[in-house]
């Protein structure tokens, strides 16, 4: 247990798909149960995984995915993605996985910081009012590097 | 009528000396070719001779050249890649040579050949074939019943080739690792203390700490290797206060308890440890709790004062 006193991972979550914020989620979840030091940075799409009217929301693209059962031609029509998440999230129950929201409400009580990106804050014009409670605060990428030190970095 | 008679012999004579006057061509054509042959070998004698001393002089500027010494290095070469072959290996190899030779034999059948022949055409008119998009692709793969074939082809020798690649490289790992390797153990918590057997087979990597997948006891109760009461049956609430010493948690108070008495409820139910969620959901001790009533690892520790194995999954 104390050989993990000192390990601490960052892990920026980049892409607000479901499948997408899933990695980093469980990646950082897993750490914290591992006794490791964990902190999320959520940056450019990613950030809708911590909005708050968009976290329940989260879509499943199967365009441009190669190892989706999904022919591509069907994957682009309107509703598709809305379908895919619709089944991913019922598999995930089916497997007892927690939703988006509940992983990010496990993180914060396991000790895990969540952060959001300035820049990515802008561009997407949202305010800390528009983010779920669970973020810790909004950080730029030069924060992010100082927070980081010694920590191993995860990009999803 | 003597005066026909004659007209009649004339004409014979006349038809006799053309007659003859061929034959006199025809004879001295065969002189001729005679008188040729006999010149030629008259003629045939110094030019082998002169052909002997060529050759020699083209063999003497080879070996000016290196060729031999070029030659006798290529077999010093042979001799090296022959010896570094071990006896097993050189069965192989001799096994294999049937094989090669099959394949040389079946490369110069005559279809295969041909077919070497007509690629090599295709290659040469390569330059007048106009450029072809996408599209041409697509139009010749769906018309053209020669490209089809030939795609098929393609396919199965991709698809041998792979094979080929595979258990080439299947054989290197074999021989780079050596016969067997053990599984790894899990590791185990540092605050147990390290086994010591050790596996017999060479490791590539030495594993942290300490490799054992071998239980070890403390007062007498079995532990497995990563550090969980062996025998779930065989836990006391007296055992789970020892484990919850010796791993850092202290003195167990009633949320303690109360997360115990329901992991253990969950695990005699369905054979399965819970998982933190499952836990926080339902003993009423929620994620933060568990956080610090287990400091750092509240589904593994939770398990280990519980007596009961691991819990499974990422959650």
């Amino acid at each position: 247990m104390t050989e993990n006193k000192e390990r601490k991972v960052a892990i920026i979550c980049s892409r607000g798909g479901l499948d997408e914020a899933y990695p980093a989620l469980i990646l950082a979840n897993a750490a914290r149960m591992a006794g490791i030091d964990a902190f999320v940075f959520f940056t450019f799409y990613g950030l809708d995984v911590i909005t708050e009217s968009k976290v329940d929301h989260l879509h499943v693209s199967m365009v441009g995915n190669p190892t989706s059962p999904m022919p591509a031609m069907i994957a682009g029509l309107p509703g598709m993605s809305g379908l895919a998440a619709n089944m991913m999230k019922r598999q995930m129950e089916d497997l007892d996985l927690p939703d988006a929201r509940e992983m990010l409400e496990m993180l914060e009580a396991s000790g895990a910081r969540l952060y959001a990106c300035e820049l990515a804050m802008d561009m997407f014009k949202r305010t800390e009012k528009d983010l779920i409670d669970q973020v810790d605060s909004v950080i730029t990428a030069a924060d992010f590097y100082d927070m980081s030190e010694g920590a191993q970095i995860i990009f999803t | 009528m003597t005066q026909e008679t004659m007209t009649v012999e004339s004409e014979r004579v006349a038809a006799l000396e053309a007659k003859i006057d061929r034959l006199q061509d025809q004879l001295a054509l065969l002189l001729e070719r005679q008188h040729r042959q006999q010149e030629l070998v008259e003629e045939l004698g110094p030019i082998s001779r002169e052909m002997m001393g060529v050759m020699t002089q083209r063999l003497a500027d080879l070996e000016q050249r290196g060729y031999f010494e070029f030659g006798s290095g290529v077999l010093g070469v042979l001799d090296k890649v022959v010896t570094s072959y071990n006896g097993e290996e050189l069965e192989e190899l001799g096994e294999s040579v049937v094989g090669i030779l099959d394949t040389v034999k079946s490369l110069t059948q005559p279809e295969i050949l041909r077919m070497a022949h007509e690629a090599s055409a295709a290659l040469r008119e390569a330059d007048d074939e106009a450029p072809m998009g996408p599209y041409g692709v697509f139009k010749a793969a769906s018309n053209d019943k020669d490209v089809r074939r030939g795609m098929a082809v393609m396919v199965s020798l991709l698809r041998h080739l792979g094979k080929g690649a595979k258990t080439m490289s299947n054989k290197d790992r074999l021989k780079a690792v050596g016969p067997k390797r053990p599984p790894r153990g899990p590791r185990i918590s540092s605050g147990a203390p390290a086994a010591t057997s050790r596996p017999s087979a060479p490791v590539a990597a030495p594993a942290p700490a300490a490799p054992a997948a071998a239980g070890f006891e403390v007062d007498g109760v079995a532990f497995t290797g990563d550090g969980f009461l062996a025998d779930p049956d065989a836990w006391t609430p007296e055992i789970a206060q020892s484990i919850a010493t010796r791993l850092g948690v202290g003195q167990l108070g009633d949320e303690h308890w109360k997360v115990i008495e329901f992991s253990r409820g969950v695990f005699k139910e369905s054979g399965a440890s819970p998982n933190v969620r499952k836990i926080s959901r339902g003993s009423g001790v929620g994620v933060r709790d568990l956080y610090a009533l287990f400091p750092e690892k509240p589904g593994v520790m939770s398990a280990q004062v519980a007596g009961i194995p691991k819990p499974k999954g990422c959650i």
